[in-house]
């Protein structure tokens, strides 16, 4: 199926309407997602709370068109997602679309900046290279672009992970727990250079995690409970 | 392209392709090597058994070939040779002998070496030409008769030849026991000089052809069809029965052996490309994150197949020739000097089949891996849609049975390991789990230990159901292997005996009997028990003419032709009824005969059958009480037709016996003869130590590729158990953190292994034992008894073999830091 891919900057980033998601199970219908009504706007961070197994990454998968619904909409920016077969939307993914992992997701064979360098290279960058070596750079790992992840501490493989997102330059940068396997003091080093990163690169955040001091650092908090979504009232202090 | 091959780069040097590379190399590299190996050896073979008829193939006929053959094979670069055979006498001063003449060209024997010596029964030289105009050479035996010595002169027709030399043997000697005289050889040139050979003598044309097999073929496709009746084709094949069938077994085993190469390689290659995709789809799904389409990961991938195919075949084939060398080099004292080069397809087999079982493989569970969900980078156990593991299973075992048969050629053969394959596939994978399940109630009567490893047993039983299987499958493929080379060789060497027979005297009248038996006496020389023998021809088949029904045979048999007919009582050890009953001597009045099978049904002899024939002029009826198989390989003294009484009461026969002398005892064959000048000798002792150095050779062969196929075979298993590698380490590392010892951990897989190995190796020995049934009884024509050592052997053969190579192969488990294992594993 040929598909043009409609890059039109409007407000709203992320629309969901109605979102369901049901797997079965042994003595019925499992409703992971109950109808997720969703806009984030361009540019804005939003996180997205809730206990273990609330539906929050699976809510994720949907909204990066990792996984498709069971019913309802996504869209990102004006393309309904959901409507894409796996290769339209693995070219929006492409187009659009950033991550940051839990475990880092670095392929052990690979070098830092090789890591850095295959979702470059996937898309035909130009000046790959360049462009990984600085933003290695920029999250203080120029020293170590030959290292394989072994040989990385985990708050060093998050740090190639960081540079391995925003290296695509990408508008919506979506981040499951990032600091969710990294010790106090390093995950908010890690969320740290997370926030200020975005900040520079201007693209909009959906931070899934359970961690309210982290979730507080975005704009709007999203509490997900039961496949249902709520949007948490701020007090401001 | 770029980013693909990069890819597949960076995965090689990060270890990620080793085992399947190196599965790859080690299939391609096994196979040419034994297809290399194996061609040359059955080239030699071949090359050896064509000494047999000096030539690689030959017309024979009543007549001269015509001018139109002799300028096509020509115009095919064809090297010839003729020999005009007839009989003659032969005159020295005042004693005279019937001979049989064989007149040769000079480029006579075409393969194969005259041996030649100054002195009757002496050491031999070997040349390779016929003798020059003017000489002649004589039948070592001919000397007493004719009371002669090298460099006399000799009278055959109006020629006067002089004695050059003493034949020891010739390549192409005939060995029917018809009527056989000494042999005289001599220039074809002075065949006019002779004047023996007038319009209407009887004179037998042999045409030798030496070529390449290919320009043979396509010479004998261009012939046959002209041959009429009173020519015929012969090959190595036809040449020599008592080899054939050597020489058949021998190559329906090395093409086992090769099949089973194949099926081994299939294994280890479908073991690594399961491991390899199993490790890719966690990176396949992080690339569908950095935007690859499933078509882009479908090109991706199957560039990754061209390329790995590319390079394994290339350097396996490389190291396949080195290793075909080396083999070589290894046994080279045992083979002839110059071995004869391997077919083409030779080299491409190993690469073929490589390739097919790549794709058949390692492709379905890669192309696969389009289907990897992007969201398994968020969760682990999403499951990965697409073929199942059973259809890309079954679309594996038909390739490599399409191999096997592609291999071999026999549809036999490929059912037959289809069907112990099917066997261990499908009930040892049903068994394993049973087993498996059982084991635990064993487990609770044993210590912790064995708890412990029984229970990683229990565990794991999907995957060491799996394991099972493929351990099961490999020990049987190496039961199969090692019990049938054995039975061969056992076979083989019951073919002929050190101490078998190895000269025949024939034409002994009965007065002669008693003198002969003295002689031999006196020299102390064993013989066989005197054999009664008459000539005769059939002339009828009920009321059919014999002659009309060899114009319908489809056997190549000469029937139009005088018999050698015995009688007796008992049935020969190498001979077996097949259809119909051997006589009971007290109950039987009539006339009845047995005949050989294959010639019985190239003329439709049945049982019940009435045959006439033509014996010293009188006509005698016999009813077909048997068809019986022979082993004409067996060097003993073996008929068409056996009678259960004496035909025309014994009067017309002449009696026959065999006898073993030792080379150093020859020269009592000059005592013999000159003894009794009228009896026929054949020497078969030459042509014996012939077929045993071929049999020699062939064994040979079979022990080495049997070795070959071991190494291969465990390389398959250590690549097996290298699949597993990583759980293993991950569950140690647990246990280590849990506080158990290194020292326990080793000992749990231990004991793993060796119960896996145990109930593979039970497994193995049930399905071999059924393997070996059919192959033995259908394929190799051996008996087939119930191998209880190996029904008792498998098991604990299997618990040493998977439990040694398991443990060592996984002693790295726990050689590394916990911690590093599950850091890396997180």
């Amino acid at each position: 199926m040929e598909y043009k891919i409609r890059i039109k900057l409007e407000h709203a980033m992320i629309v969901t309407r109605n979102l369901c998601q049901h797997v079965p199970v042994v003595d019925g219908t499992l409703n992971i997602l109950k109808g997720i009504n969703l806009e984030i706007k361009q540019s804005e961070s939003v996180a997205i709370v809730g206990a273990s197994g609330s539906g929050k990454s699976t809510l994720l998968g949907m909204l990066a068109g990792l996984d498709t619904p069971s019913s309802g909409e996504v869209q990102l920016q004006t393309v309904d997602i959901t409507k894409l077969d796996e290769e339209a939307r693995a070219k929006v993914r492409g187009e659009l679309v950033s991550f940051v992992f839990q475990d880092f997701q670095l392929l052990g064979s690979l070098t830092a900046i090789e890591n850095v360098l295959l979702p470059l290279e996937v898309r035909g960058e130009n000046k790959a290279r360049e462009k990984a070596e600085h933003y290695l750079q920029r999250v203080g790992l120029q020293t170590r672009h030959h290292h394989y992840p072994k040989q990385l501490s985990g708050g060093e493989q998050q740090r190639v992970a960081l540079a391995r997102a925003f290296a695509c330059e990408a508008p919506l940068l979506f981040a499951d727990e990032p600091t969710g396997n990294l010790d106090t003091v390093t995950g908010k080093k890690i969320a740290d250079l997370l926030f200020e990163m975005n900040e520079e690169a201007g693209a909009t955040l959906v931070l899934v995690t359970h961690d309210m001091q982290l979730a507080e650092r975005c704009q709007k908090i999203f509490v997900m409970d039961a496949g249902e979504l709520h949007e948490q009232n701020r007090q401001v202090a | 392209m770029k980013a693909g091959l990069l890819l597949l780069w960076r995965d090689w040097r990060g270890g990620e392709l080793n085992i399947l590379i190196f599965s790859l190399i080690l299939a391609t590299a096994t196979i040419t090597s034994i297809s290399i190996f194996v061609s040359r050896i059955q080239n030699s073979i071949l090359d050896e058994a064509s000494h047999f008829l000096a030539a690689d193939a030959q017309v024979r006929g009543s007549l001269a070939p015509l001018d139109t053959w002799l300028q096509k094979a020509e115009e095919l670069q064809i090297e010839t040779a003729t020999s005009n055979n007839f009989r003659a006498m032969i005159f020295a001063e005042e004693k005279l002998q019937l001979g049989r003449v064989k007149a040769v060209s000079q480029t006579y024997p075409l393969k194969g070496r005259m041996q030649l010596s100054k002195l009757p029964f002496g050491d031999a030289y070997e040349v390779s030409h016929a003798p020059p105009p003017g000489e002649a050479w004589l039948a070592s035996r001919l000397f007493g008769l004719l009371d002669i010595n090298v460099g006399d002169q000799i009278q055959l027709g109006e020629a006067t030849l002089t004695v050059s030399a003493a034949i020891i043997k010739e390549p192409d000697s005939p060995q029917s026991f018809f009527g056989v005289a000494p042999r005289v050889i001599m220039n074809i040139q002075d065949i006019a000089l002779t004047k023996v050979i007038q319009v209407g003598s009887r004179v037998n044309h042999t045409w030798m052809l030496k070529a390449d097999a290919k320009k043979i073929d396509e010479f004998k496709q261009w012939i046959e069809p002209l041959l009429g009746e009173h020519h015929r084709w012969v090959s190595v094949e036809d040449g020599n029965r008592g080899i054939a069938d050597a020489l058949t077994r021998a190559e329906r085993f090395l093409l086992l052996a090769g099949s089973l190469c194949v099926i081994l390689s299939g294994l280890a290659i479908a073991i690594a490309a399961r491991r390899y995709a199993d490790r890719q789809s966690k990176h396949v799904a992080l690339l569908k994150t950095f935007g690859q389409t499933p078509a882009n990961i479908t090109r991706l991938y199957a560039l990754n197949l061209v390329a790995l195919g590319a390079l394994g075949v290339t350097l396996g084939g490389i190291l396949g020739w080195f290793l075909h060398q080396i083999m070589l080099a290894i046994i080279s004292s045992f083979l002839p000097s110059e071995l004869a080069s391997p077919g083409f397809s030779a080299y491409t087999t190993g690469a073929l089949s490589c390739l097919v079982a790549l794709m058949a493989f390692a492709a379905p569970p890669l192309i696969n891996l389009r289907k990897v969900p992007p969201a398994k980078v968020l969760r682990n156990d999403i499951k990965t849609g697409g073929l199942s593991e059973f259809h890309a299973g079954v679309i594996g075992v038909f390739a490599v049975l399409a191999l096997v048969y592609w291999y071999s050629s026999n549809l036999s053969m490929t059912l037959i390991v289809a069907l112990g394959g099917v066997f261990c596939l499908a009930g040892v994978w049903l068994l394993a789990s049973l087993l498996i399940s059982a084991s635990r109630k064993l487990s609770n009567i044993l210590g912790n230990n064995w708890r412990l490893g029984l229970a990683n047993l229990q565990r794991h039983k999907r995957s060491n159901s799996l394991q099972i299987m493929i351990f099961s499958v490999l020990i049987m493929l190496l039961l199969v292997m090692t019990v049938t080379r054995t039975g061969l060789l056992n076979q083989w060497q019951k073919q002929i005996p050190e101490d078998a027979p190895n000269h025949f005297v024939f034409n002994i009248f009965p007065n002669e009997k008693l003198a002969i038996n003295t002689l031999f006496e006196n020299a102390k020389i064993d013989r066989q028990p005197f054999y009664p023998m008459v000539r005769g021809r059939i002339l009828n088949i009920n009321e059919d003419l014999l002659s009309d029904r060899a114009e319908n045979s489809t056997n190549r048999m000469n029937y139009v032709r005088e018999l050698n007919l015995t009688w007796s009582d008992s049935l020969g050890n190498d001979n077996e009824i097949i259809n119909g009953q051997w006589w009971n001597h007290k109950t039987a009045t009539e006339l009845l005969v047995s005949a050989e099978k294959e010639y019985a049904e190239g003329v439709g002899i049945k049982v019940g059958d009435t045959l006439t024939f033509s014996i010293a002029g009188q006509q005698v009826a016999a009813k077909v009480a048997s068809l019986r198989s022979v082993q004409w390989d067996s060097m003993n003294p073996n008929f068409f037709m056996i009678f259960n009484k004496p035909l025309l009461d014994g009067s017309t026969a002449n009696w026959l016996t065999s006898f073993y002398l030792p080379p150093e005892q020859k020269l009592f064959l000059n005592e013999l003869t000159r003894k009794h000048p009228t009896v026929s000798l054949v020497e078969l002792d030459q042509m014996m130590n012939q077929v045993r150095g071929i049999i020699g050779q062939v064994s040979l062969a079979v022990e080495f590729v049997l070795s070959l196929i071991l190494i291969a075979g465990t390389l398959v298993l250590i690549t097996s158990i290298q699949a597993t590698l990583d759980i293993r380490k991950q569950e140690s590392a647990i246990l280590r953190t849990l506080g158990a010892n290194r020292k326990l951990v080793n000992f749990t897989l231990l004991i793993e292994f060796t119960s896996l190995g145990f109930l593979a190796g039970l497994l193995a020995a049930i399905g071999a034992e059924v393997t070996l049934y059919f192959l033995q009884t259908h394929m190799f024509n051996l008996d087939h008894e119930i191998h209880w050592l190996m029904l008792l052997s498998g098991p604990v053969f299997g618990a040493i073999l998977i439990g040694g190579i398991g443990w060592l192969s996984t002693r790295s488990v726990t050689r590394t830091p916990p911690l590093t294992i599950l850091r890396n594993t997180a």
